[in-house]
């Protein structure tokens, strides 16, 4: 049974916990990509993502209209991350650091320095437009979607990704030939 | 060399794919997880409460027959200690009893059992996010706790060693991370 967004919102409003975790296989995609793109890191991502589902389920009753429900969702990821970034004090280790030995094998050189290349070149972009890029290239969403999750027009959408990929390819000169 | 449109666009796949792809699917264990569980913790709560009322009279039976067999065991026990013991009370220095595995005799553990250690491990899982019990949000620690006691009889030189493990979960509210 493939219920749609707005069905399961209002069966999520009435306490249905298998609805909303329907919600949350349907928009966790959409949901890290904000994230990643707020807090440029993807455990913190993942943690963000995790915290806003919860308060979605508690404050669903909320939401007017089921059928806002990602534009609602992603308001609420952008700003938790703002709070989170407020309430976040530097630790002495980012977890996120590849360690040599650690659980997860190292990648090799190549590898991670392209992956950094990559990071630096996201990192050079504003939030907005790094949200347009992680939305369209990850979860593959047209203009029209990210803009009516992000609070933009399409066309501003598409000038954001249309910058954003100048730039990116400007920063990432090389990296494709390296290949 | 710029990348082309099709490179650049394979580049931000992969590596977004590579940062994020590991972390779905996380969010639905996370939050049934937080739904589920004091839905099972009231359901076995009342559950307990209805046996307890529904069996009430068997287990103060039960009960009683338990505490008079305790009661008995520990009269058979201390009773020889009090016919032997000329002063008719326990030593003070008697502090627990012990039997070395394998060896099959009793052995009454004195503080003669010099190089008593006593070690405490303690291990924290971080298990995601979590809601307190006012409703905060806060991450959900789980602590493994491991007490072991070493000690050696100075006689045999025999070592012994007890471990207890313990498992306890905490959620600790973020603003205090």
């Amino acid at each position: 049974m493939d219920l749609s967004v707005e069905e399961l919102v209002e069966r999520a409003k009435l306490h249905d916990s298998e609805a909303f975790a329907a919600l949350i296989e349907r928009f966790e995609g959409i949901a890290l990509s904000i994230a990643y793109a707020q807090s440029h890191n993807a455990a913190d991502a993942r943690d963000l993502v995790q915290e806003c589902f919860m308060r979605a389920w508690q404050r669903l009753d909320t939401l007017d209209d089921p059928s806002r429900f990602g534009h609602w969702l992603g308001r609420m990821v952008r700003n938790l991350a703002i709070d989170w970034r407020r309430r976040k004090r530097p630790g002495p280790l980012d977890m996120s650091i590849d360690v040599p030995g650690g659980p997860q094998a190292a990648p090799p050189i190549e590898r991670a320095e392209q992956k950094g290349k990559i990071d630096q070149a996201l990192a050079a972009l504003d939030e907005q437009s790094r949200a347009c890029v992680t939305l369209r290239y990850y979860e593959g969403l047209s203009s029209k979607q990210i803009g009516e999750l992000l609070d933009l027009t399409p066309a501003a959408v598409d000038m954001r990704l249309s910058r954003a990929r100048t730039m990116l390819r400007e920063k990432l000169a090389g990296l494709a030939t390296e290949k | 060399m710029e990348p082309s449109e099709t490179e650049l666009e394979q580049l931000l796949r992969s590596h977004l794919s590579g940062e994020l792809d590991m972390h779905r699917g996380q969010a639905v264990r996370a939050f049934k997880r937080e739904v589920t569980r004091p839905m099972e913790r009231r359901l076995l709560i009342n559950s307990i409460r209805r046996s307890v009322a529904h069996h009430r009279p068997t287990i103060q039976r039960w009960a009683s027959m338990g505490l008079a067999m305790a009661a008995c065991t520990a009269l058979g026990f201390y009773l020889p200690h009090f016919l032997a013991s000329p002063n008719a009370v326990p030593s003070s220095s008697e502090v627990a009893k012990a039997t070395p595995a394998g060896s099959g005799e009793t052995k009454v553990v004195t503080p003669e059992y010099a190089g008593f250690e006593r070690t405490t491990v303690l291990r924290h899982v971080d298990e995601g996010s979590g809601l307190t019990p006012e409703g905060d949000f806060g991450r959900r620690i789980k602590q493994q706790k491991f007490e072991t006691v070493r000690f050696t009889d100075p006689k045999t030189h025999e070592q012994y060693e007890v471990t207890i493990p313990s498992e306890d979960e905490m959620i600790l509210p973020l603003g205090h991370q």
